[in-house]
This record gives structure tokens, sequence and C-alpha cells, in this order.
């Protein structure tokens, strides 16, 4: 069964389009990474899904009903951002219990034990609360809430690295005693690629790729020795990276579909082939150039 | 799989303002603030009179609680203001909510809200009486109790003005979340029009004629029915309002 479905989907501010004819399917149980760069549409994306914004054009459903503005998705969602904020006469203990009346699955034990793990004082305020703090109070909720569908909208934001790593172990954890449709948006996938099932990747608000994490790590090669030989094995392929190495050695990427008489010629040849990383591959597709930030001080 | 929760709108709403009576604190302590003042400001005395005859000398001093009321009536006013603003809209949907939830748990907060100003207001109207009986020891002092039934009408009746101004407030908040520009507009169309009204036709009309229905009705059921139907016509017209909006940005 798929829990999102998206056709088409369109989402203009004004004249600014924020996302552009998106199509995807996500299915109930898995955890989808939402990856792009800043400004990519990944928030808009969410905020509909969430039943937060409408779309202008398109069609999505979320447990097969319109989002925008439906009690029953907004009893069964929970999207989680450094947006949220609560009231300052509240202390953090009166959150958690407010939290606990809205949600039906909500885990008061599991919310405790995390609240005490990560040290917080019941008597807290959140206004006081510091960035990364404020992030690990909302990851809190946004565990215990229990919800089937559970989207988390830069949920790492402040957080240092430790809390971090804590997080998405958390979230793996609970995720395999209670599984449920997870949507985590990051910039950082190197982290949260052990997590992930699916990736999906947006681009300029268009969808650049909607693969499981497996494909997407043998989605890229690396070719590197000397220039005239690395041209050769690369043909015409899509070039996704190039960088020079000296004057006559060259590093390229590549998308893989290489084939292995090409792979022996390259062995031959002395170029060698690695995998791109799923971090690197996707900051090469959502580039706007092949050289990156080297192509603005390359004047020559 | 986890089981999905089928909601029931009611039920949202109860939730949503037992939260909001616990978020909004301040509200509730800005009214005691507001009225702490009033007592103070009452204390001055509305009216005097003096007259001296053959070496005798009378002055008389009105004091009166009715500047609680007043002032308990602009609060509910800003209050109503203040959560049609983007922060505490956004505050609803932290949790569980769509637009008419928050609608609805907001009208209810603020009948909630308008029943303890109105009814302190009252209150507090008297018990200024009582106090200013002990302290104005100097003199003789009259002082007009009012009966049981009376009370209790005067506490419905301060609750309904009160709640028809929560209910004007939302409006207007809504309107100016809608078009930025009304916050401009609105205060210089009632201002201008009192200014303007009052120099030609000596009185500005229409808001005689809103005070005369309003405030001069006596048959306490027509009364009723009068604030009633206002407060929900403009707390309809703020709903269909806010369909212009998203939901939270």
């Amino acid at each position: 069964m798929s829990v999102i479905e998206c056709k088409e989907l369109s989402k203009a501010y004004g004249r600014k389009k924020a996302l552009h004819q998106v199509s995807f399917t996500i299915k109930e149980n898995t955890i989808t990474g939402l990856i792009g760069r800043n400004g990519a549409g990944k928030t808009t994306l969410l905020k509909i899904i969430a039943g937060f914004i409408r779309e202008t054009e398109g069609e999505i459903n979320v447990f097969s009903r319109h989002p925008f503005n439906s009690l029953f998705v907004s009893a069964n969602r929970i999207y989680i951002d450094d947006q949220m904020n609560f009231p300052n006469t509240l202390t953090l203990k009166d959150i958690l219990q407010s939290a606990a009346t809205f949600y039906g699955n909500w885990d008061q034990i599991l919310a405790e034990r995390l609240f005490d793990y990560f040290s917080f004082y019941p008597t807290w305020r959140y206004q006081q609360l510091s960035k990364g703090m404020k992030s690990t109070f909302n990851m809190i909720i946004g565990l215990s809430a229990r919800c089937p569908l559970t989207i988390f909208d830069e949920p790492t934001t402040g957080m240092d690295a430790s809390v971090r790593k804590d997080f998405y172990r958390a979230l793996l954890k609970d995720y395999l005693d209670h599984p449920r449709t997870i949507i985590l948006s990051s910039h950082l996938l190197n982290e949260i690629e052990d997590l992930l099932e699916d990736v999906l990747l947006l681009k300029d608000g268009e969808k650049c790729l909607y693969l499981s994490i497996d494909e997407l790590k043998e989605y890229g090669v690396y070719l590197k020795g000397s220039v005239n030989c690395v041209r050769d094995i690369a043909g015409d392929k899509e070039i996704m990276y190039e960088k020079s190495l000296g004057n006559d050695h060259l590093l390229i990427g590549i998308k893989n579909t290489l084939t292995n008489l090409e792979i022996e010629q390259a062995v031959l040849m002395g170029v060698q082939i690695s995998p791109i990383s799923t971090d690197d591959l996707c900051t090469y597709l959502t580039n706007k150039t092949i050289g990156g930030i080297d192509d603005v001080f390359n004047r020559s | 799989m986890m089981s999905l929760t089928e909601v029931k709108l009611p039920d949202i709403v109860r939730k949503q303002f037992f939260y909001k009576v616990k978020a909004y604190l301040s509200v509730f302590s800005s009214l005691l603030v507001v009225q702490v003042i009033s007592l103070l400001l009452s204390t001055n005395g509305s009216r005097m009179m003096g007259t001296s005859h053959n070496g005798f000398s009378i002055d008389i001093n009105y004091y009166t609680g009715d500047i609680s009321i007043v002032l308990t009536l602009i609060w509910s006013f800003i209050t109503a203001i203040i959560i049609t603003t983007k922060a505490y809209r956004n505050d609803d949907f932290v949790f569980v909510s769509n637009r008419v939830s928050s609608h609805l748990s907001n009208i209810v907060f603020l009948f909630f809200t308008s029943v303890i100003g109105g009814v302190t207001a009252v209150l507090a109207g008297q018990s200024f009486k009582v106090v200013m009986h002990l302290f104005l020891k100097d003199g003789y002092v009259m002082g007009t109790a009012i009966p049981f039934h009376e009370l209790i009408l005067s506490l419905i009746v301060s609750v309904m003005y009160v709640f028809l101004l929560a209910a004007l407030g939302y409006f207007v908040g809504m309107l100016v979340q809608l078009y930025r520009w009304f916050s401009v507009l609105l205060p210089t169309i009632v201002i201008g029009y009192m200014i303007i009204g009052a120099r030609v036709g000596g009185e500005p009309i229409l808001i005689v004629e809103i005070f005369k229905f309003y405030a001069q009705e006596t048959v306490l059921l027509l009364f009723l029915i009068k604030i009633i139907l206002t407060s929900c016509l403009l707390f309809f017209i703020s709903s269909i309002l806010t369909n212009k909006l998203e939901v939270r940005q």
C-alpha cells in the first residue's frame, strides 16, 4: 500500500515556481530521504504532504486523502521542523503532556526516557533552549508521537555530532520496533544513508532521482588517470563532475553504464575506477556547473 | 502497519481549547493588570458637585467602578486581535488541527475569556464600592447595593458585551492578517469618520445608531439574540476570510 501518491505536483509562490511537475509514490513503512540543495523545494513538498499549504497544480494523496486542511491527515502525521514554536507559559513537561493528548499512539514512556537521556529538566521553558536542544526536543516529540507518517524537515539543525548520532540510532530502533513511514529531509546524506531505504533527490523544484539507496550507491563512478585515457573511456557518456589533477591527469565522474569490456579496457590503460559516494553524487547531480565552485575562480 | 486514527472534530476542538487555556495564560494575567489599573483610575471619582450656603459647604463626589468594564472591553478586543496573528495561528498547527478546529477552539476560548473578563469586571466594580466604603471615612457615604437578580443580569450583559468585542476583534484581526493595509485603513476610517461626523452633523450618526442598537436594548432576550447573531456573523466572515490563507506558512 502506498502512503503518499504524488502526480505532477506543482507549487508556485506568485511567479516563483517552488515545485514543478513532481511525481512519486512512497510506500508504507519505508524511510525515505529527501535530499536537495537549499531552495530545491524540499520544505515546500513536505508542507504540502503535511497539509499546511495547498498545491497549485497536480494531485496529491496522503492515506488516500487530499492532505490540505484535513483533520484525518493531521491526526496521522507529525511534521517536525525547526520552526516549531511552543508557548513560553508551558514547561517542557507540560508540552509533552499536551502532545500526548493529541496523538492516539503517543508513547509517554519513550518520551520520558528520551527526555531524561538528553538531560532536559521538566521545568525548563522551550524558548530558553539552545538551537540544538530545541531540535532535540522536537525530535523527542516526533518519535514519541508514533504517527503512521512521520516527517522530519532538517531535524538535526544545530545538533552536535553525538546528539545527531543518537538521534539516528533512536530513529532506527524505534522504526524497527514500530514500523511506520518516515520522511527525512537533510543536507547530510552521508550521515543518514545507512538509515534510508529510498532517496528522493530534488533539483530546482523538479524530481531529479528517486532510487533505492543501493541503486544510488552504484549510480556513478569516478574515472581517474591521464587525460587522454580518461576521455577515451568516458566517450560520450554524460559527465557529472570534472577536476583536473596537475597538467596531464584528470578525475571525472560519470553515470555507471560501463560495460565489462570498457572496464577491462580501463584497467589496461591504467585508469582507476572507483564508486562515487552517495553524498558526492547528490552534490554533483544538483550542481549547476560541472566543475562546481572551482569554475567561479577559474577565469582562464 | 501502524493503525490510522480516526478523529472527531469536537474532540480535537476540546483538546485545543484546553491547550489554549494553558498556553495563553498571559491573556489572563493581562486581565488582572487591566482591572487593577481600572480600580486605581476609579478612585479619582467620576463626578464632583459642590455648593456652599451660609457658611455650610457640601461637596458631593461620585465614584463608580464602570471603568473596569470599559477597560475589559478594550482588553477583550485586543486579546482577540492578538490570537489572530500568525504566531498564534501557527501554534495551533504544531499538533493535530485543521482550520475549522482552529477557529472553533478560538471561539470557545474567546467565550471563556469573555466569561472571566465580564464576571470579574462586574465583581471588581462591586468590590470597588466596598473598598471605597472603607476608605472614605471623611463624611457620609451612600452606596447603592444592587439586588441579586440585577447582579446576575449585569453579569450576563457584560459577558455578552465582552464577547461581542472579542468577535469584532477577531474579525478585524483576520482582516488585517489577510490584507495588511487594513491595519492603516481601518483606524483611519473609524477615527476619521468620528471626527468628520462630529463636525458636520453634530454627532456621527452611524456610531450613534450602532450604539443605540446594541446598548439601549431593554429586552434581555432581544439583546441576547442581537449579540449572538452579530458575533456568529463576525466569526463566520472571519473563517471565510481565512480560506484564502495557507494553513501554516
